[in-house]
């Protein structure tokens, strides 16, 4: 055990003639310019990682090469707030974005830049003792959506022979831009009775009471998707706004695990 | 408590127990912020990460903005690392990673920090400020100003970025970034930078060796093409 480890960080403050021993010394250490000051050992540290495992459909992959992205070798761009609550009930939010940085059809490139521009972060270490890791309350995971996806609506025209037609029409696009993940809804018996993102067993469970020392490490597995009409075009992402379920999986489906090593 | 905790560092003689170590009767935690031995403070040696943490005792909210740089590896036609005749992995260019750490003006959460990866990218360059300027902002204080004004930042100044080729810092070390209370400077905010090197650590602890456990966790999950850390 060594009993001056709270002696032996090296002072690298540079104030005042910081510029004239930046300039005499090549390396403050070599010089031994140290001031003597020191600062308090750690108590000991929690890392809180954030692990993207997921993945991009093959189908949503052929249309980016269609549009000119190559995305084979991508990674969706997720997106999580974590708080991390110390005994001391102060808290941290950490906002985790991990993912590929360009990963958007080329012609939205330009205005994805605020999203996709973002520094990517996928852990904190935190000092101990940490009281509990969990989804920030009242925040969704999210992930970033890379191609316009098409709103169609089914329509009933009539025709010049008087017969009624129905076919779908074109209403609106949906943007390429961040998505929350939402969970599954379900009745009062647990029964699914919309199903989205997430499971309600896959959802990012909280971790309380961290042991001093521990790596809490947040993974999320899953396939990012879009949705195809396929009476329209099976080739461009495209979807009927009145297809409640359709809607509500844009993005695909994904389970978070938490595991603390 | 008899012993007192003025006498920590005689605290077993004192109290005539000298088959009990100090773990017996603190928390692990704060006997690692007196003796250490408990948990790593460096992800070195084992582990090869570099660890920049951040420390605000301005009683003010500080946002730190954390920027490294690394030598990204080249890949060549078949998509995979190669390196040169000397046997060196061939690098093609230099990337920025700028990290933006939140702390609070009270608390535990005063302090904070982010694991760089420095195994097959190594980071080069540790500072502060977003592109690791002297003009950069390296924090972002955000106190009560009159009239419910917006916080404001604190240039780099002399705060030199710390460079690998000089010696500065290696992988497997920990960097301390510092604000502090200082009359006189911008902001009535002082910065200072500390670094505990990796290679004088130990490799083995009575606690979790938490560092060298996330690593080898990780790179079990994802095999050879991990996403670090």
């Amino acid at each position: 055990m060594h009993s001056d480890w709270n002696s032996t960080f090296r002072f690298l403050r540079r104030r005042g003639i910081g510029w004239w021993l930046a300039i005499s010394c090549p390396a403050v250490f070599i010089c031994g310019c140290n001031t003597g000051t020191t600062i308090s050992n750690a108590p000991g540290h929690v890392v809180v990682a954030f692990n993207n495992q997921t993945d991009i459909d093959e189908k949503l992959l052929n249309y980016l090469a269609s549009v000119g992205l190559d995305a084979s070798s991508m990674l969706p761009r997720v997106r999580v707030d974590v708080r991390i609550t110390f005994t001391d009930q102060s808290f941290t939010i950490v906002e985790f974005v991990t993912g590929s940085e360009n990963l958007v059809e080329p012609d939205y490139a330009a205005q994805a830049s605020t999203d996709l521009d973002q520094p990517p972060l996928n852990n904190f270490v935190g000092n101990c003792d940490v009281a509990r890791v969990e989804l920030d309350p009242g925040a969704s995971a999210e992930i970033y959506i890379p191609a316009e996806i098409i709103q169609y609506q089914l329509v009933e025209t009539t025709s010049q022979g008087g017969q009624t037609v129905t076919d779908f029409e074109q209403r609106g696009v949906i943007n390429p831009a961040f998505r929350p993940l939402q969970v599954d809804e379900t009745d009062d018996r647990g029964h699914v009775t919309l199903r989205r993102n997430i499971g309600v067993r896959d959802v990012l469970s909280p971790v309380p009471d961290v042991i001093c020392g521990s790596n809490v490490v947040i993974t999320v597995n899953g396939t990012l998707t879009v949705p195809f009409l396929d009476p329209v075009s099976q080739d461009v992402p495209s979807v009927d706004q009145d297809d409640e379920e359709t809607n509500a999986q844009i993005g695909g489906r994904f389970e978070f695990n938490v595991s603390v090593q | 408590m008899g012993c007192g905790a003025l006498g920590l560092l005689s605290f077993v003689p004192a109290c005539g127990n000298t088959s009990a170590d100090a773990s017996s009767f603190f928390n692990p935690a704060f006997i690692n912020t007196f003796w250490g031995g408990q948990f790593p403070l460096t992800p070195g040696p084992g582990a090869a990460y570099v660890l920049v943490r951040v420390v605000n005792e301005t009683n003010q909210q500080v946002e730190f903005i954390v920027t490294i740089e690394r030598e990204v590896l080249a890949v060549n036609e078949d998509g995979e690392f190669f390196q040169d005749e000397s046997g060196n992995w061939v690098t093609n260019k230099v990337q920025e990673e700028p990290v933006s750490i939140q702390t609070t003006a009270t608390g535990q959460s005063t302090e904070g920090g982010v694991l760089f990866p420095c195994s097959d990218s190594p980071v080069t360059v540790v500072g502060l400020g977003e592109d690791l300027l002297p003009t950069d902002s390296a924090v972002f204080v955000d106190g009560d100003g009159a009239g419910g004004a917006a916080g404001f930042g604190v240039p780099v100044g002399n705060l030199n970025p710390l460079t690998l080729e000089s010696g500065n810092f290696n992988c497997g070390d920990t960097i301390i970034y510092q604000a502090f209370i200082s009359t006189g400077q911008v902001g009535g905010v002082g910065l200072a930078v500390y670094l505990l090197p990796g290679s004088e650590q130990p490799d083995e602890f009575t606690g979790p060796d938490t560092f060298v456990n996330l690593e080898d966790y990780l790179l079990a999950q994802s095999g050879d093409d991990d996403e670090e850390p």
